[in-house]
């Protein structure tokens, strides 16, 4: 019994230790009036807009940090009442890709609030996101599908993206 | 004035030249123009898939274990020995598999296999009177065979699938095959209709070994998914049947039956002294069963099997010189002896690297 | 001083033609993936773009575009991420990151098949201008399957 104890103290200590030592810091970084314009003609459907993007991470966390992991938190989409009624969308699908990493989808609403203007889309939570956001830059693609054609010339849509970025000491 | 003009201009030009040639974003597009189009190519044909949707994945290299329980192999007197029980404690051999696609096309699909058996005798003693226990007990039976499948539709309905192969058979030494003149040849020709993406079936007919000796069968193949994409039929009747339970596309569970047989030429390496020169062990078996199928990661699927091996067949034939003779369901050709072979439980194991 | 600066003058429109040139021609040999295409399953439709200088492709069309079991437009409900499966599979970009080698090749690209949620490695080459040979694969292409797409255009009419 008492060796019971005795390792279970050693572990328990050993525990504390290594979690202590790669203590893991949390920042959050929101991009907000993200624009994606779509051009005349629009018509019902699954329509594409893109908006490169680039975080200067070392500004937001200093200098000597190592990234573990970026994950997208919260992404919402609000559209304009008079260009598009929220009646018309059906769903909102978004991916995020670079020059260098392949296009991969991070988010969706299917379907959408037809009451809403402010559309919260469900995040991916298992997808890394640090080797998009730590390269020169990024684009984020969204694909909105219209139930009806508009008549507008044009149709912005606007996003707020929240990242989460857990960090350690190098 | 007017070339420095120019100059400019043309600098101008030149650093904006590569953002102008830039591919263009995606344009919209009005969806509904995508359900009238044709094909570009005039000559352009469509034809039909070889599979339904919800089918099991199609494994591109296999590995496995397999392995039955306990039983009794009841020898016949053979050679001047007598009659005699064998006590199997465990029959049991590792398998390999592989089925590449080499040509595929919408109009023809090609596929080249090969495949390896071993099964070893087990038992509980070393040395038996009966000589043909006693070759049992001294060597792994070995089936190396190379396969191939050709997949031809003729339009979306239609279709021909023609399956061929050559297996050498035998307890002979993996360093040393026997004669290629004991080879058997299998052969299944069906001629199919596709009706939907969820059924297909077709009627032909084989030359087989399955029940352990030569033998010309009628065959029936039926490929079917229920529209709730949980249930379906993997048929390939009288060979095998399974219902399919899918739990989802990772994981699906299988219930019927296969009947497996060849036909194996028997001391090889001459251990036992007897004076027979081609005797053939026509090995035929039903097994009924369960499997479980699921991804483990990636393409690599692993294969649970377990069930009841009924022996259908396990008596011993003269095959000169490996020609061999259709016997069938009314012909009178005497074995050169007969055995009885028990039924045990049986668990089989496989590893998989499936197709896209 | 006049000559330096007529050879200059020559210099920069001689490297303007060159740079028309190369563009205009590497941008139409990748080019030739853009458009739609139909696989050999005909069950969908599916248009090749661009974003940047990778070439994606989106279902623009299904055969069946409701789920027999809901009625409702079909989804990806084969996702391995939960959270993405109620992406409609009609805009789906199914063809991802190709970028063109030159020759009739584009590499470097996945597939994906929702009717297994799966992603494969993918290479595209140009059989001809209507055909394409689209390979998934395993690893290395022996493990994988050749796939005959054939090009679309709007009905003749009359």
């Amino acid at each position: 019994m008492k060796t019971i104890q005795r390792y279970s103290l050693l572990f328990l200590y050993l525990a504390v230790l290594i979690s202590c030592s790669t203590k893991t810091d949390l920042k959050t970084i929101t991009l907000s009036n993200i624009n994606f314009e779509f051009e005349a003609p629009i018509y019902s459907g699954p329509n594409s807009a893109t908006a490169e993007l680039s975080i200067d991470l070392s500004k937001e966390i200093g200098e000597g940090f190592e990234i573990k992991d970026v994950k997208l938190k919260n992404a919402s989409i609000v559209t304009d009442s008079t260009t598009v009624p929220a009646d018309n969308l059906q769903s909102i699908t978004l991916q995020i890709g670079s020059s260098n990493q392949p296009l991969i989808s991070i988010g969706v609403i299917n379907p959408t609030i037809p009451t809403s203007l402010n559309q919260q889309l469900t995040t991916s939570n298992d997808k890394n996101l640090s080797s998009y956001l730590l390269g020169k830059s990024f684009y984020l693609v969204l694909d909105p599908d219209f139930i009806n054609d508009s008549e507008e010339t044009s149709i912005r849509l606007e996003g707020t993206f929240e990242f989460e970025i857990h960090y350690t000491n190098k | 004035m007017s070339k420095l003009v120019l100059l400019f201009t043309f600098n101008i030009l030149l650093l904006v030249a590569p953002s102008f040639l830039k591919a263009q974003e995606t344009e919209e597009d009005d969806f509904s123009q995508y359900d009238d189009l044709d094909f570009a190519d005039e000559a352009a044909k469509r034809y039909a898939t070889s599979k339904v949707i919800g089918l099991s994945p199609q494994k591109l290299i296999l590995m496995g274990y397999d392995a039955q329980g306990p039983y009794k192999i009841q020898s016949g007197a053979v050679n001047n020995t007598p009659a005699e029980t064998m006590n199997t404690t465990l029959t049991h051999g590792f398998q390999l598999a592989a089925n590449i696609p080499v040509y595929s096309r919408n109009s023809l699909i090609v596929q080249l296999g090969f495949n390896y058996q071993g099964t070893t005798f087990a038992s509980t003693k070393s040395t038996y009177e009966n000589d043909f226990n006693q070759v049992l007990a001294n060597a792994t039976h070995h089936t190396l065979g190379l396969n191939t499948t050709i997949f031809k539709p003729f339009n979306e309905k239609n279709f021909l699938i023609f399956q061929g192969s050559m297996d050498l058979n035998g307890d002979y030494e993996l360093t040393k095959l026997q004669n290629p003149k004991y080879l058997k040849y299998s052969a299944a020709a069906i001629y199919g209709w596709k009706s939907s993406d969820r059924l297909m079936w077709g009627i032909g007919f084989a030359q087989t070994y399955r029940a352990g000796e030569l033998n010309y069968i009628p065959i029936v193949l039926y490929n079917w998914t229920h529209p709730s994409l949980k249930w379906g039929a993997e048929v390939l009747a009288p060979a095998r049947a399974h219902l399919r339970y899918t739990i989802n596309p990772r994981n699906m569970l299988f219930f019927g039956y296969e009947l497996q047989g060849q036909s194996y030429r028997l001391n090889n390496g001459n251990n036992v002294n007897w004076n027979f020169d081609n005797l053939e062990l026509r090995r035929g078996e039903i097994r009924v069963r369960a499997i479980y199928e699921r991804q483990v990661v990636g393409f690599i699927w692993l294969g649970v099997q377990a069930g009841y091996r009924i022996g259908y067949s396990f008596n011993v034939d003269h095959v000169a010189d490996g020609k061999d003779f259709f016997r069938g369901s009314f012909g009178d050709d005497p074995y050169a002896f007969e055995n009885k072979i028990g039924n045990p439980l049986y668990f089989n194991f496989t590893i998989s690297l499936v197709s896209p | 001083m006049k000559n330096v600066f007529n050879k200059l003058f020559a210099l920069n429109l001689f490297s303007l033609m060159l740079l028309l040139t190369f563009s205009v021609s590497a941008q139409n040999d990748g080019d030739a993936l853009l458009g739609v295409w139909e696989p050999s399953n005909g069950k969908a439709r599916v248009k090749i773009d661009k974003i940047g200088d990778k070439y994606f492709g989106r279902i623009v069309w299904l055969k069946e575009p409701k789920d027999p079991n809901t009625g409702e437009p079909k989804v990806d409900k084969n996702n391995p991420d939960v959270s993405l499966r109620s992406t409609p599979l009609r805009g789906y970009r199914m063809l991802k990151d190709f970028v063109f080698k030159g020759d009739g090749v584009w590499e470097e690209g996945t597939i994906y098949d929702p009717e297994n949620g799966n992603n494969y490695s993918c290479i595209i080459k140009l059989k001809d201008d209507n055909t394409l040979d689209i390979r998934g694969f395993i690893g290395i292409q022996t493990f994988g399957r050749t796939d005959e797409w054939k090009r679309l255009i709007i009905k003749k009419k009359g």
